[in-house]
């Protein structure tokens, strides 16, 4: 999985390709770990070039947004394809989170 | 196609080729040829091309006295003067009696040295037929003392009268067999009006006459007599022999019956011809025609030697098909014995050049049997096609596809049941094609038959070119004779397919 | 009819048929089923000695026809073959192909066999076709020829060898159809073939063939329905198996994804099943079953894809105690819900120390 990263004053946008599973999700949580060493007004997750979504990976948005509430900011999914969705969907995060459709790369 | 049809076409076919061979003749006198100093001596002579005729002494003479000599070896004597004529050679060496006829008919001959050696000429012998031999010896010592020699000397040698004398003969002891080549030329031997006449004939039929035996004459190239007699082919050879060291080691020589010198002949140089008025064409064509085929009953010659080349062409087609079909059999069956004789027939005959297969067959198979050599033609052929179309055979038979060979079986046909009925006929409409080609090689192939003595096409087409020396019209007209006797076998071949073969074009037109 | 016993064939050092034993009654219509290379084929062939058998007896109405003596030939004539690849005599029309074994064989007038045949042409629906070559005929077309030409000889049984295998799926049904109306009329018939419908409604019984043996034989209900062994099952649901098993603490999930990505690729899945699959894999392999998993233990995952309905089922098979994860409510149940959202039906077993987890998709 790769991680790309883009900050501007305390909102912060994560944009991640590939695969996120019981094996990468240990990459997008040490990732995570160092933008909270600030406060975060807005957390985007752009799930648009991500290509597959385990329970591993939907463990670390649900601590990540934890957090980013904690600190009285936001976090938000962008562009998950149809079938990220549907296990977004599957966990109740579609209630919880922004969707924004975003076209595809 | 109607047959009739074929017939027109036929004969349109044979005119037209007619012209052209006209035109070519007609159109040949055209080309100049380049002046080059001509040679005087021996010396001279020597340094340039020089043609002689293939296996006689004026070639063994040369190579002994001058082996720088580039020397060209020809079959006969129109061959050969046709190449000094069209200076393929500067000279041509040949013996001066010869010359002397030659230059009658062709004035553009020019003589550039004379007598240059002599040498006696002999009656050929087997080695093993002294008695013969004896016989001739006391023959000729006979005709020597009570003039009879002296007269054949002056008629044929000194004064060049060529009518053959009456010569008495009851002809009620046997045969006797002779070698001889009729295209020989004037004085010697030659073919007037069907009939053989010249000096070696005479003295011939006068020995006949002194055994009171009847003389057969076998015809054969020059090269072959010896071996002809030699394994005792024929009983005696006359042919105006020259008696050398090497010959008689062969066989064995009667004494010499009279002496031959030898010439070199060269052609004029255009300046020096009297150029004749060129005649018209059509006069030209008309000439060409008359000479080559009307005059001196010419075209039974011909008829006889397309008879001879179809016999021969026909029996060893149906003979050599046969075979094929046998030696293909033996060839696919599974008996390793049958399959490994198969392969070896095949391998060895492709290897031998078919003029060997032939010679083999006449002078050692049938050395010791008085066989037709007309037979011994049609084995040849025969055996030699056989090799070839027996791969063919097997060819198109495994080109079958082996499903319907499987449903044959399995419908209830039995194994040659299978064949007959499915395999064989589409494998023989496959090849047609090819067997058809080869058909044609096979009939072109026919006319090396002069060697073992036999008067096909192409031997009564040479023995008219030794009389009438025009070279261009009786070889086109060989060709395309030859072109028609092949051309009428296929459409024969085709008549035969299309009686039992498919009505299969109707139901492609009409499906 | 057709007693067949300890019937073996070798190619070479190849045995082709072990052990075969059968019997064809009058009107019955075999069909023959099972994998390629098999020994189908080969069985048919060795019934009329297209092939000759190495061991075995063949009866043929109490005559054991692999006797010496016997006039094979004359007994072929009553056994009509059909081939893969039609086999027509390509020299003769339609015409000639029907009528050249009852004119050359049974000895009939031309004019008595062509009446014959046109009324076989009628039947195979070719009557126009009657002056055709067979390369001008479809490959239908030809094979309904090459019936005719079976029939023409009056057979008391016809051997099928795969007579559809060579056909555009467009024509198949045209042959089929002959074939049909052949069985309805009570024509004894032996058909090795890969249409599995059209076995199972034309057959009178069906012969599984695997191995070199006859490894099941029964009604089509039977076979196609119910069949009772593993192999014939598989066959019949046109099984495609893919097993794994996991035995260190230190599992390759990326291993099992390329597995799964190769096997899916082989049967041109599609990406988004694929995408399923692995999920499903992963949710219940990581996140259930692995967390519980002792030193030494195995557990092994077959994936199965049913071609013939395009299904996929997944059996998980874990020792240990009884225990069903869809049951366990513990933890986030994340897992659980990705689970149960993307599969059909669920079903836990548990059988000598191992629990069995089958999943269909």
């Amino acid at each position: 999985m790769m991680i790309h990263k883009t900050q501007s004053d305390s909102d912060v946008t994560l944009a991640l390709t590939g695969r996120l599973d019981s094996v990468t999700q240990s990459e997008l949580t040490q990732e995570l770990e160092k933008v909270f060493e600030a406060k975060i007004n807005l957390l985007t997750l752009d799930l648009s070039a991500l290509e597959y979504l385990s329970s591993a990976g939907l463990r670390v948005f649900l601590s990540a947004r934890k957090k980013v509430t904690q600190m009285g900011g936001k976090m938000k999914i962008v562009g998950a394809n149809e079938a990220i969705s549907e296990i977004l969907q599957i966990t109740g995060y579609a209630d919880i989170t922004v969707m924004a459709k975003r076209g595809k790369r | 196609m109607s047959g009739k049809r074929i017939w027109n076409k036929a004969i349109l076919l044979v005119a037209a080729s007619m012209m052209i061979v006209s035109i070519l003749t007609a159109c040949r006198g055209g080309a100049e040829a380049p002046v080059t100093p001509q040679a005087k001596t021996m010396d001279d002579v020597a340094k340039g091309r020089v043609g002689v005729l293939l296996g006689t002494v004026y070639d063994t003479y040369l190579q002994k006295n001058y082996p720088n000599a580039q020397v060209l070896q020809y079959k006969n004597y129109p061959d050969l003067i046709l190449a000094v004529q069209s200076e393929k050679v500067d000279s041509g060496f040949i013996n001066c009696q010869a010359f002397k006829e030659l230059q009658k008919e062709n004035p553009f001959l020019v003589t550039l040295v004379t007598d240059v050696f002599t040498n006696p000429v002999g009656v050929g012998f087997n080695q093993e037929n002294d008695a013969l031999r004896e016989e001739f010896n006391a023959f000729l010592a006979g005709i020597k003392s009570d003039g009879v020699y002296d007269d054949w000397y002056q008629r044929w040698i000194k004064n060049g009268n060529y009518a053959m004398p009456v010569i008495e003969n009851p002809k009620n002891n046997g045969k006797l067999v002779v070698g001889i080549v009729s295209d020989k030329g004037y004085p010697f031997t030659v073919l007037e009006n069907n009939k053989l006449v010249g000096s070696d004939i005479e003295i011939i039929e006068r020995f006949g006459a002194y055994l009171k035996k009847e003389v057969v004459f076998s015809d054969m190239e020059f090269g072959g007599l010896i071996a002809a007699v030699s394994t005792n082919k024929v009983e005696m050879i006359v042919s105006t022999i020259m008696i050398t060291d090497e010959r008689k080691k062969q066989v064995d020589f009667s004494d010499p019956y009279f002496e031959l010198s030898a010439c070199v002949m060269g052609a004029k140089k255009e300046s020096e011809t009297a150029r004749k008025e060129a005649p018209s064409f059509f006069q030209g064509v008309a000439d060409s025609f008359y000479n080559n085929i009307i005059a001196e009953n010419r075209y039974l010659l011909i008829v006889d030697g397309i008879k001879t080349t179809g016999v021969i062409s026909v029996f060893a087609i149906l003979f050599g098909t046969l075979l094929g079909a046998l030696i293909c059999f033996m060839r696919m069956s599974r008996q390793w014995l049958a399959q490994g004789v198969a392969k070896i027939y095949i391998s060895v005959i492709r290897g031998i050049p078919v003029l060997v297969l032939l010679m083999l067959i006449f002078y050692v198979v049938f050395a010791r049997v008085d066989v037709n050599p007309v037979v011994a033609a049609i084995l040849a052929f025969g055996v030699n096609f056989a090799a070839y179309v027996s791969e063919m055979f097997r060819a198109s038979i495994e080109s079958i596809d082996k499903g319907q060979t499987e449903a044959g079986i399995a419908g209830g046909f039995t194994k040659a049941q299978t064949f007959i009925y499915i395999v064989m006929p589409q494998a023989i409409r496959r090849v047609l094609p090819v067997y058809k080609g080869e058909l044609i090689t096979l009939v072109k192939m026919t006319s090396i038959v002069g060697y073992i003595a036999v008067q096909d096409l192409t031997k009564a087409s040479d023995i008219i070119r030794s009389r009438t020396f025009d070279a261009f019209f009786p070889l086109i007209m060989t060709a395309v004779l030859y072109f028609c006797i092949s051309w009428l076998l296929l459409w024969l071949l085709d008549m035969a397919e299309q009686k039992t073969a498919l009505k299969r074009s109707a139901s492609k037109t009409n499906g | 009819m057709i007693t067949v016993e300890h019937l073996s064939k070798k190619f070479g050092n190849f045995s082709v048929l072990k052990d075969i034993n059968a019997e064809i009654k009058k009107g019955e219509v075999i069909s023959i089923i099972g994998p390629s290379g098999t020994g189908k084929s080969t069985f048919l062939r060795c019934l009329n000695l297209l092939e000759q058998p190495s061991g075995g007896h063949i009866v043929i109405d109490g005559e054991d026809i692999l006797k010496k003596g016997v006039n094979v030939p004359k007994l072929r004539q009553k056994m009509g073959m059909v081939f893969q690849s039609f086999n027509l005599y390509e020299h003769l029309t339609v015409m000639g192909n029907v009528t050249l074994g009852p004119i050359k064989l049974r000895g009939q007038g031309k004019k008595e066999a062509e009446e014959k045949a046109a009324e076989l042409l009628r039947m195979v629906g070719l009557s126009e076709k009657a002056d055709s070559y067979p390369d001008e005929l479809s490959g239908g077309q030809k094979q309904r020829v090459a019936i005719a030409r079976c029939l023409a000889m009056e057979p008391e049984i016809i051997l099928f060898d795969e007579p559809t295998s060579a056909l555009d799926p467009t024509m198949i049904s045209e042959v089929l159809a002959v074939i049909r109306r052949l069985a309805k009329n009570g024509m004894t018939m032996a058909i090795v073939t890969h249409e599995m419908d059209f076995a199972r409604d034309v057959s009178t019984r069906v012969f599984y063939m695997d191995e070199g043996f006859i490894y099941e034989e029964g009604s089509p209900k039977d076979i196609f329905e119910s069949p009772q062994k593993e192999k014939t099952r598989a066959f019949i649901q046109r099984l495609r198996i893919l097993k794994h098993e996991i035995g260190s603490q230190h599992f390759d999930l990326y291993k099992l994804n390329a597995d799964i990505e190769a096997f899916c690729a082989k049967h041109t899945i599609d990406k988004s099943i694929v995408g399923n699959i692995l999920l499903i894999a992963e949710e219940t392999l990581v996140n259930m079953l692995l967390p519980l998993k002792k030193e030494g233990q195995i557990i092994s995952l077959a994936l199965e894809y049913a071609e013939k309905r395009g299904e996929f089922q997944m059996v998980l098979g874990y020792p240990g105690e009884v225990y069903n994860p869809m049951l366990d409510e513990g933890g986030d149940n994340l897992a659980l819900m990705i689970v149960k959202k993307k599969t059909k039906n669920i079903q836990h077993s548990y059988s000598n120390g191992i629990n069995q987890l089958l999943i269909s998709m």
